[in-house]
């Protein structure tokens, strides 16, 4: 298939009228018919179902539309980016990262990142996963990194980087650091750090959550206090004097979202793509 | 042993099975449409890229250029046993590439580590990178959708396109090859009507050597 043919598609899944869609594309109507036809030969199937005064997709349309859709944006932001080559623009990164996973996590990609982009300006939020969502509806977020609530909004494209499971914190010496798993019945009974984010709402509402912190290093000292246990996320590293032990809990992906349909700047698209290629986990 | 030979015994163990039969000739029938017409033709300048490599670097196409010729391929992926037999001997042919003055590039719309896995796997030395989403299959008008009876058999041996690519549109590039001189242009190219039959590595060898005399 050809860039030109996808250019066309897309132009009339949003008219759903060939006259605009050749206008929009400056080309004659015949032109964008013959693209039209010769793209749904190759996808094996009508994109379109053409009645006298009712243009619409078909299934097939329905579903190649955001594939397709996606990969002009890929063609485009990579046309995009070869045209900065060299250039001595500002390349922001507004990035949002889950509290309860480190920034090490990322440092690979954000390291060549910093090193292929000397221009880039880098600012990380950190929140839980259900604010993070809203402010790349709202497009103060290029991209995040999240522990996936169990309901994503539907206009977010994501990608899942790793399953990650779920560990239960605590003093060394505590009475659960014999049990591997902890079961999940053994929480009813413990003190929780409260999160108010993912990690909350994955362990169960009904727990008891006295005291409550909002970023890893706070939720931690709390254990350390001996002020409670808290639940983390299974790669992250306890602090000195407290353990991690597995949580017989269901593992949660931790995914990389971003805006469908929405295009992005250089920085983003860099990152997208570093962050698509590379294993998070064991290569199956 | 030529590529092409290689490639001859391994068609004839896939193809033995019936439903292997079938799929191949239905991506055939995909590709009998003009559909080398719409790749990037021998005096077109090649679309500038970025891509992540192997290594998890972001390689740009105007560095790679710097260096003097690329030879360019396009590969399904690592679950295609011709594409692993392709890459095989284009390790064999890097020294004859290198000696010509050109470098290698093996591109695949595999994510998720697939590219490093491939290139540990296979013991290479070239770069290998990944195309994201398609972008530089669709500017060399490389793309194409496998049809149903491919989808069902890689289905059938567990292969599942949408996990690896990050995209479900069951998109493949036809396993074409360029050689792009330092300014940017085409030169040559091998874009098989049958996806299993490649460039064979002494041709793009020769196809070198005689860019640069």
């Amino acid at each position: 298939m050809e860039l030109h043919q996808v250019r066309y598609f897309l132009a009339l899944a949003q008219s759903l009228n060939f006259t605009r869609a050749a206008e929009a594309c400056n080309v004659t109507q015949p032109a964008l018919t013959k693209a039209i036809q010769r793209l749904e030969a190759e996808l094996g199937g009508a994109l379109l179902l053409r009645e006298r005064s009712l243009t619409r997709l078909t299934a097939l349309g329905e579903a190649m539309l955001p594939l397709l859709a996606a990969t002009y944006q890929a063609a485009e932001a990579a046309r995009l980016q070869a045209a900065s080559f060299g250039r001595q623009e500002a390349t922001p990164l507004r990035l949002g990262l889950t509290r309860s996973l480190s920034v090490d996590l990322l440092a690979p990609v954000l390291d060549e990142l910093a090193r292929s982009l000397s221009c880039l300006e880098l600012s990380i939020v950190r929140a839980a996963a259900d604010p993070l969502c809203e402010r790349l509806l709202d497009g103060t977020l290029d991209v995040a990194v999240m522990r996936a609530p169990d309901r994503l909004p539907e206009r977010l494209h994501r990608w899942i980087l790793f399953d990650e499971g779920l560990v239960l914190l605590m003093p060394a010496g505590h009475s659960l650091a014999d049990l591997d798993p902890v079961p999940t019945s053994a929480l009813a009974g413990l003190a929780l750090i409260g999160r108010d984010d993912e990690i909350d709402a994955m362990t169960g509402p009904g727990l008891e959550r006295r005291h409550r912190a909002d970023d890893e290093a706070s939720v931690q000292a709390l254990v350390g206090f001996g002020l409670g246990c808290a639940v983390a996320g299974a790669r992250t590293a306890p602090a000195t004097g407290l353990i991690a032990r597995p949580l017989d809990l269901p593992t949660h992906p931790i995914v990389l979202a971003t805006v469908a349909g929405r295009p992005c700047g250089v920085a983003t698209d860099g990152f997208v793509k570093l962050a698509r290629a590379r294993a998070w986990a064991p290569v199956r | 042993m030529s590529l092409a030979r290689t490639l001859d015994q391994l068609r004839a163990t896939m193809l033995g099975r019936p439903t292997g039969l079938l799929a191949y000739q239905a991506v055939l029938e995909t590709l009998d449409h003009g559909f080398a017409e719409q790749v990037l033709p021998v005096g077109a300048p090649m679309p500038a890229f970025v891509l992540p490599n192997a290594e998890g670097r972001l390689i740009r196409s105007d560095v790679l250029l710097a260096r003097g010729p690329l030879v360019l391929t396009f590969f399904r992926g690592d679950w295609c046993p011709y594409c692993r037999a392709t890459l095989d001997a284009l390790e064999a042919a890097l020294p004859g590439i290198e000696r010509a003055g050109g470098s290698l590039l093996a591109v695949t719309p595999d994510t998720g580590g697939r590219t490093l896995a491939t290139k540990r796997a296979q013991r290479l030395h070239y770069e290998i990178a990944a195309d994201v989403d398609h972008a530089l299959g669709l500017q060399f008008g490389v793309l194409f959708r496998l049809p149903e009876p491919y989808r069902a058999g890689l289905a059938a041996n567990g292969i599942d396109l949408t996990e690896r690519q990050g995209h479900g549109g069951w998109l493949v590039p036809a396993p074409a090859t360029f050689l792009i001189d330092p300014a940017g242009i085409v030169r040559w190219r091998h874009v098989p009507a049958d996806p299993t039959r490649r460039a064979e590595p002494a041709d793009v060898v020769a196809a070198l050597a005689a860019l640069a005399a």
